[in-house]
C-alpha cells in the first residue's frame, strides 16, 4: 500500500496515520503538511470530516496505536493527551509536543530506556520546548483548531437564528415592528438562545420555536415595540 | 515533490485512455512542464476534434494544484477563457486534494467538456446559451469556433 | 645641411607616412561604419515600411467579416444562391422559427463551410452568438427581430447595418450572373 499524497510505500518503519472515521491511511508527515497547508481537516481521499487519527508505528516489532486528536494543538502532550501547558519537549519534524515523563514511560514500555528523547512518530530527537524553532507552526495549529471551532459556531448560530427569524417574521409581516426593531430583537433573542443551549444546536432538548416565540414576546413588551 | 512526479511520469508511460491521446513532459529533463493531447468526448460538440493542454507543476505540488490551460483561441467552452485558455474547474481551485494526480485532472477536464457549468462562466456568451437552454445555438456556435480556429 | 635635410626629409617622410596611415585608417573606419551601420539601418527601415504597406494593402483587400441575422425576408429567398457567400468570412445566424439552407428542404451544403450557419432556438441565443463572434459588421433586418436590436450590440460589432427592405438587402448580396 502507498500513501496517496507522496505515492511512496506505507512501509513498516513509517509512521502511518489512519484517519477516523474513514480509515484512510497516509504518512503522518504528509497528512499533517496538507492539513496545515490547506487549513482543513477533511480526508483528501474521501472528503469526509475527520476528527481523530490512529497513529501506527513499528518499534521492535511492537505496534503502538495512539488515538490522536487531529484538532489537538501542539501544546497537548501527544502521549497522555493532557493540555496542562507543561509541554517540555517538541519534535521539530512533525510538530508534536510531549511531557518528559510521558516520553520516559513510553521508552520504558518499549524497553528502550536510553532513547527516550525520540519523537514517537518520526524517531528524530525532540528538543526542549524553550529551544523549539517551530513557533510559526505551533501558531498555525492553534489557528487551525480555532477556525474549525468558529465555523461550527457559525453554523449553530445560523440554525438557531432561523427559528428566531421565523417567529419574528409574523410580527414584521403584520407591520407590527419595523425592520430596525426586527434586527434588534433578533439579536437579543438569538443571543439568549445560544446561551441556554450552550453554543450548540440541540433541538432534542430545546424546542427552539416555542422558546423563540416566548422570548420575542418578552423582549417586545420590555422594549415597548408592540403590544402582544 | 520530485519523487512523486517521477512516479507519475513512470505511470503515464503505460497510460491507456480513450480520450487522452498523449500525456508527456515537454522535456524529460524537467518534469514540471507537461503537454497533453485530448480527444473531444463523443456526443459532445467537441467530438472529432483534438485539443492541446499545457500543465505546469508548481514546486509545492501536490499540496497545491497544477496550472492547466488550453491553447489560446482553441477551446470554446463556458468554463474556459477563449482568449487565454484558462480553465475554471473546482478541483483545480478550492476542491483540490493532494490525492489527485495529473491524469485525474486531465480526465476531469475531458469530463468538463461534456458537463459544462454555466454558474461559473469564463465564456459568458456560451454560458448564456446554456442558461437560455438554447442547445441548438450552443452546439452550432461551438462548432463555428472550432472549425474557424482550425483554419 | 645634408644631415639636417636628410633628417628633415626623414622626419617629413615619417610625418607623411604616419599622416597617410591615420587618414587611411579613419577613412577605412568611416567606410566600414557606413558599410556596417548605414546600409543595414536603411535596409531595416525599408523592410519595415514595405511590411507595413503590405499589411495595409492586405487590410484593404481583406473583406470585412460579416454576421448576418436570418429573419423572415432572408429565409423566404429560397431561390437565392446563398451558398456562394458561404465562402466569405461570414456567419448566418438563423432566428427561431425560420429556416435557412435546411438539409431537410433538400439543400446540399459543402461540409467545409456548413459550420457558418448557426441555428438558434431563442432570440436571446441569437444575440449571445453575435456577441461571441465579434464580426466587423452585422447585417440585420431590425424590424423583423423580436424585441429589435439590443443597445449593447454596438459594443461587440463595429458596424451595424439595419436593413429596411429586400431591395437594400440585394445591394449587399448582389445577384450572381
Amino acid at each position: 500500500m502507498s500513501c496517496p499524497i507522496c505515492l511512496e510505500d506505507l512501509a513498516a518503519n513509517d509512521i502511518i496515520s489512519e484517519l477516523k472515521p474513514c480509515n484512510h491511511k497516509y504518512h503522518l508527515v504528509c497528512i499533517r503538511k496538507w492539513q496545515l497547508d490547506s487549513n482543513q481537516l477533511k480526508c483528501p481521499y474521501c472528503q469526509c470530516k475527520t476528527g481523530k487519527m490512529n497513529l501506527k508505528l513499528n518499534k521492535l516489532n511492537s505496534v503502538v496505536r495512539i488515538v490522536y486528536d487531529t484538532k489537538k494543538s501542539i501544546d497537548d502532550c501527544q502521549i497522555c493527551g493532557l493540555k496542562d501547558g507543561k509541554i517540555e519537549f517538541i519534535c521539530d519534524e512533525c510538530e508534536l509536543g510531549y511531557h518528559e515523563s510521558c516520553l520516559h514511560d513510553v521508552s520504558n514500555d518499549l524497553g528502550m530506556q536510553t532513547t527516550w528523547r525520540e519523537c514517537i512518530n518520526c524517531q528524530s530527537e525532540v528538543v526542549h520546548s524553550e529551544r523549539n524553532s517551530n513557533m510559526r507552526i505551533i501558531e498555525s495549529f492553534k489557528r487551525l483548531s480555532l477556525q474549525d471551532q468558529e465555523e461550527e459556531l457559525k453554523e449553530v448560530k445560523v440554525r438557531i437564528q432561523k427559528h428566531v427569524r421565523n417567529a419574528l417574521n409574523n410580527y414584521y409581516e403584520a407591520k407590527k415592528i419595523t425592520s430596525e426593531q426586527f434586527t434588534e430583537v433578533n439579536k437579543l433573542v438569538s443571543r439568549h438562545l445560544y446561551q441556554i443551549s450552550n453554543n450548540r444546536y440541540d433541538d432534542q432538548t430545546h424546542h427552539y420555536d416555542t422558546l423563540a416565540k416566548s422570548r420575542i414576546k418578552m423582549e417586545l413588551q420590555r422594549l415597548g415595540y408592540a403590544h402582544v | 515533490m520530485e519523487s512523486r512526479i517521477l512516479k507519475e511520469y513512470k505511470d503515464s508511460r503505460s497510460l491507456q485512455s480513450q480520450y487522452i491521446l498523449a500525456l508527456d513532459p515537454i522535456s524529460t529533463d524537467d518534469l514540471t512542464h507537461w503537454e497533453c493531447t485530448i480527444k473531444g468526448p463523443l456526443h459532445s460538440p467537441f467530438a472529432n476534434h483534438t485539443f492541446k493542454l499545457r500543465i505546469d507543476i508548481p514546486q509545492t505540488y501536490p499540496l497545491t494544484t497544477p496550472i492547466c490551460k488550453f491553447e489560446p483561441f482553441a477551446m470554446p467552452h463556458p468554463n474556459v477563457n477563449f482568449e487565454t485558455g484558462e480553465i475554471c474547474l473546482d478541483i483545480l481551485d478550492t476542491n483540490w486534494s493532494p490525492v489527485f494526480n495529473i491524469q485525474y485532472i486531465v480526465e476531469a477536464i475531458v469530463w468538463l467538456l461534456n458537463e459544462p457549468n454555466f454558474k461559473s462562466p469564463l465564456n459568458l456568451d456560451l454560458a448564456n446559451l446554456l442558461r437560455f437552454d438554447d442547445l441548438k445555438a450552443y452546439h452550432d456556435l461551438i462548432s463555428y469556433h472550432l472549425n474557424n480556429s482550425a483554419k | 645641411m645634408t644631415t639636417d635635410h636628410r633628417r628633415l626629409t626623414r622626419n617629413g617622410s615619417l610625418v607623411r607616412t604616419v599622416g597617410t596611415g591615420v587618414v587611411l585608417a579613419i577613412g577605412a573606419g568611416i567606410a566600414c561604419w557606413y558599410w556596417w551601420r548605414g546600409p543595414n539601418a536603411s535596409q531595416e527601415t525599408n523592410r519595415l515600411q514595405q511590411k507595413e504597406e503590405e499589411e495595409h494593402r492586405k487590410e484593404r483587400e481583406k473583406e470585412p467579416s460579416r454576421c448576418v441575422i436570418v429573419t423572415k425576408t432572408l429565409s423566404e429567398m429560397k431561390d437565392f444562391d446563398w451558398q456562394k457567400f458561404l465562402k466569405d468570412d461570414i456567419v448566418f445566424i438563423v432566428v427561431p422559427g425560420e429556416t435557412f439552407l435546411d438539409p431537410s428542404q433538400g439543400f446540399e451544403i459543402d461540409p467545409k463551410v456548413g459550420y457558418k450557419i448557426i441555428r438558434c432556438d431563442t432570440i436571446l441565443g441569437v444575440w449571445s452568438c453575435v456577441k461571441s463572434l465579434k464580426k466587423d459588421s452585422l447585417i440585420v433586418i431590425g424590424d423583423e427581430v423580436e424585441g429589435g436590436i439590443p443597445d449593447d450590440i454596438s459594443n461587440f460589432t463595429k458596424n451595424i447595418r439595419d436593413v429596411k427592405s429586400k431591395e437594400e438587402l440585394l445591394t449587399i448580396f448582389p445577384i450572381p450572373f
